[in-house]
């Protein structure tokens, strides 16, 4: 049921995804749309543990701050392709995940939520105020800068144009939707929903939540982790204030949320509204009134979250899986199944 | 199936209206005899206040040059600013700057206060070949890159270090007295951090100790702990880099604690440029305070040109107070801008670049921050940039360094009586 409806509307995006760098050929839009991309990436990455266990991380920047210098580092020290600092440092972030979430876990709500800020934003101010750590220069708050290499490197991870850019993190966005869709199928998804329904239920019937949520959180944080260091190749810059800092996390948790969390396609759809709006108030507003761009940001994601407390994927869901009754009877016995009707 | 997919796809479309929003945005076309120019600055979020005192600057300068006549060279062609808001985001900066380019089709750009901002936008434009004009931001490495189209009219940050210790070095074979160890006392972020890492080391180079390295992180609320070690460490001269509310605490607890230090407070601007920080304190706590700024506070009293007072008048009936720092860099800009085009005679942005190399302004009001000259080397630094340093004497900022820009009756106090006696 889920899948044909993630194909009934995933199918057209990517297609549509595809195309659109060769029919509006202009570089704006390329990379405004990369960005929806990068941020859609960002979100699911997010999603992929929060959306599922139902617990919301405000500190999962910290894992994209550490991928992202990671990559950068070992390419400027070491001479390491960024393609292999991004998964050294993807590791790197998932290492260090397994600790704090070994931690954190175990508190619920809001409490979890602080922490996971807390963590963050520890990691932040250490950053910002380490010039220097075992002989790495971290450059402090200053931030690190890829040095260019002149034109265009594969390996590298530097290309002139900007389509590339726009293909790997579309490539990217693709990996973790298939990565979600397999891990909601897997004995791992059952158990993350188990326990985000019921968790003293969950742990009755022999589910270890700590243990599976550790997982989900690793892989979480290596997902995330490559998105930092993406977001450093195509800027060629990275600083503890962007790619570390509270803003970026709300930004993940903000359009998951108003997408649908706990859906493949959610976090993508949160993006491709909310992007897009802040990008249009902004360029039509921003350098006139100030700051009103801001607010008429905040008021959409008043109305998102008001309208469609379950994400604008629900409605979208409602209105076009009717369909599927008649051409598709047999999926309709999954749709009473209690994954979809329970409480989130 | 089918049916279903084209379902989707009717979705999509609907997303897409909002998706592709800003590229249906239609651009506010500008008149083609138009000059536009392009400004990234922090318009909203932490450094506002900056980011919207040189927009008002710039606007300033263009509506005199357009009440004026305009671009000679262009046939009387009107400047157009466009204001864009970075957000004091990286990511941000850059998609604005791309619009700003694509969408806006803009000749030359502005920005972006925000060094984190300026590094990877003006990269941006350097891709497009747009010249970027630098303002506000000074870390080092922007115009040590090997770009071309890049332009750096305001000092880099090692200057600032530089002038500091240059000022005390001038005072010192003045008068002969001088501190022999320095304090400092700094923010833990990129600005603060970079600029102690910078007078380390310039003070190791010309033979002064560092007796204190104090750093905090912003937005404090008690500086007592802090004041504390300042009084032990007993440093002849105290470096101070904050930005206002930091600067407010700190003044305002140094004063009650009435710590004396000989050779006075050397403060890089941030809090102490900011006209309400004057306004937060009592004089006495900011008497004989040193400032190092973008700009020459004392001008406005000694200067005659009717267009830099107009520009005052204009610049206050807005804003509520006389130029400022980044008032004026936003003025200096401009001016720049209408001195490259008269030369370059031409909207196209290479012809542009080409003018802004060629660039050497010794007189007029590009300098109207206190430069003697802008010229850029290869790299596009204005190595004739420089701040101005301050002594607040008898309730008004005077300028003492460097000595051109010193007025003849301006008389540095050195060093600082004792609060005892003031």
């Amino acid at each position: 049921m889920r899948a044909s409806f993630t194909l009934i509307l995933g199918l057209p995006l990517l297609v549509a995804a595809l195309i659109l760098p060769f029919v509006v050929a202009d570089s704006y839009v390329v990379h405004s749309a990369a960005m929806v991309l990068y941020f859609a990436y960002m979100a699911s990455s997010w999603n992929f543990v929060c959306g599922y266990v139902g617990q919301v991380s405000l500190g999962h920047a910290a894992f994209s701050g550490i991928a992202g210098y990671a990559s950068v580092l070992l390419f400027t020290g070491l001479g390491l392709s960024p393609w292999i600092g991004m998964i050294l440092g993807g590791v790197l972030a998932a290492a260090i995940s397994v600790p704090v979430g070994y931690a954190t876990f175990r508190l619920k709500g809001p409490y979890f939520t602080l922490t996971s800020i807390a963590f963050a934003e520890i990691m932040r101010i250490w950053l910002e105020n380490t010039d220097e750590f075992l002989g790495i220069p971290l450059k402090g708050a200053q931030g690190l800068t890829v040095p260019p290499v002149g034109g265009t490197s594969f390996l590298a991870f530097q290309f002139d144009g900007k389509l590339p850019y726009y293909f790997i993190i579309l490539a990217m966005l693709v990996g973790v939707m298939a990565a979600t869709h397999v891990m909601e199928r897997s004995r791992l998804g059952f158990y993350l929903k188990a326990i985000r329904g019921n968790r003293d239920g969950a742990e009755a019937l022999g589910i270890d939540p700590t243990r599976y949520c550790l997982t989900a959180l690793a892989l979480s944080a290596f997902l995330t982790g490559l998105g930092g260091a993406y977001y450093a190749q195509l800027f060629r810059y990275i600083n503890p204030e962007r790619n570390m800092g509270i803003d970026l996390s709300i930004d993940m948790a903000v359009m998951t949320i108003v997408g649908g969390q706990g859906t493949i396609l959610g976090p993508t759809l949160g993006a491709l509204v909310l992007h897009p709006v802040g990008e249009m108030v902004r360029a039509s507003l921003g350098g006139h009134v100030l700051g009103l761009h801001l607010i008429i940001y905040g008021v959409v994601l008043m109305l998102a979250v008001l309208y469609f407390p379950k994400g604008i994927i629900a409605p979208l869901q409602r209105w076009l899986t009717p369909a599927s009754k008649t051409t598709a009877p047999q999926t309709t016995v999954t749709v009473a199944t209690p994954k979809e009707v329970e409480g989130r | 199936m089918i049916r279903q997919i084209l379902g989707g796809t009717l979705a999509l479309a609907a997303a897409a209206t909002i998706g592709l929003g800003p590229a249906a945005l239609a651009p506010a076309h500008a008149q083609s005899q138009d000059v536009v120019v392009g400004f990234v600055l922090p318009l909203s979020g932490g450094s506002a206040t900056i980011g919207n005192q040189t927009k008002l600057g710039a606007q300033v300068a263009a509506e005199q040059i357009n009440a004026a006549g305009g671009i000679a060279a262009l046939g009387g062609a009107k400047l157009k600013l466009i204001f864009s808001d970075s957000q004091s985001k990286p990511d941000i900066g850059a998609s604005e700057t791309e619009r700003l380019i694509q969408r806006e089709n803009v000749s030359l750009l502005v920005g972006a206060y925000n060094s984190a901002v300026t590094f990877p936008a003006s990269e941006v434009a350097e891709r497009y070949k747009t010249p970027w004009i630098v303002t506000g931001a000074v870390k080092d490495e922007i115009t040590e890159r090997g770009f071309k189209y890049v332009f750096r009219p305001n000092n880099k940050a090692t200057y600032d270090a530089r002038e500091q210790l240059d000022a005390m070095d001038l005072l010192k074979k003045e008068t002969g007295k001088g501190p022999a160890s320095i304090g400092l006392f700094y923010e833990g972020t990129d600005w603060g951090r970079s600029h102690a890492a910078n007078i380390k080391k310039f003070a190791k180079e010309r033979g002064y100790a560092i007796s204190l390295d104090e750093s905090f992180p912003p937005n404090q609320v008690d500086f007592t702990a802090q004041l504390l070690k300042i009084r032990a460490s007993k440093p002849e001269a105290l470096i101070v880099v904050a930005y206002t509310p930091d600067h407010l605490l700190f003044t305002r607890q140094y004063f009650e604690n009435k710590i004396n230090i000989p050779f006075g407070i050397h403060s890089v601007g941030g809090g102490s440029e900011d006209p309400s920080f004057y306004k937060a304190v009592p004089q006495k706590a900011v008497d004989y305070l040193f400032v190092q700024e973008d700009w020459q506070i004392d001008r406005l009293k000694t200067d005659t040109d009717p267009r830099v007072l107009d520009a005052n008048t204009r610049f206050k009936a807005q804003a509520g107070y006389d130029i400022n720092s980044y008032g004026a860099q936003g003025i200096s800009n401009v001016y720049l801008i209408k001195d490259v085009l008269e030369r370059a005679a031409s909207t196209d942005r290479d012809k542009i670049r080409d003018a802004l190399a060629a660039t050497d302004i010794t007189s007029g009001m590009p300098l109207i921050v206190g430069y003697q000259r802008i010229k850029f080397d290869e790299q596009g630094q204005n190595t004739f940039g420089h701040g101005v340093i301050s002594e607040n004497i008898g309730g008004e900022r005077r300028t003492i360094w460097p000595s051109a820009n010193r007025a003849a009756d301006t008389k540095p106090v050195w060093p600082v009586p004792d609060w005892s006696t003031r």
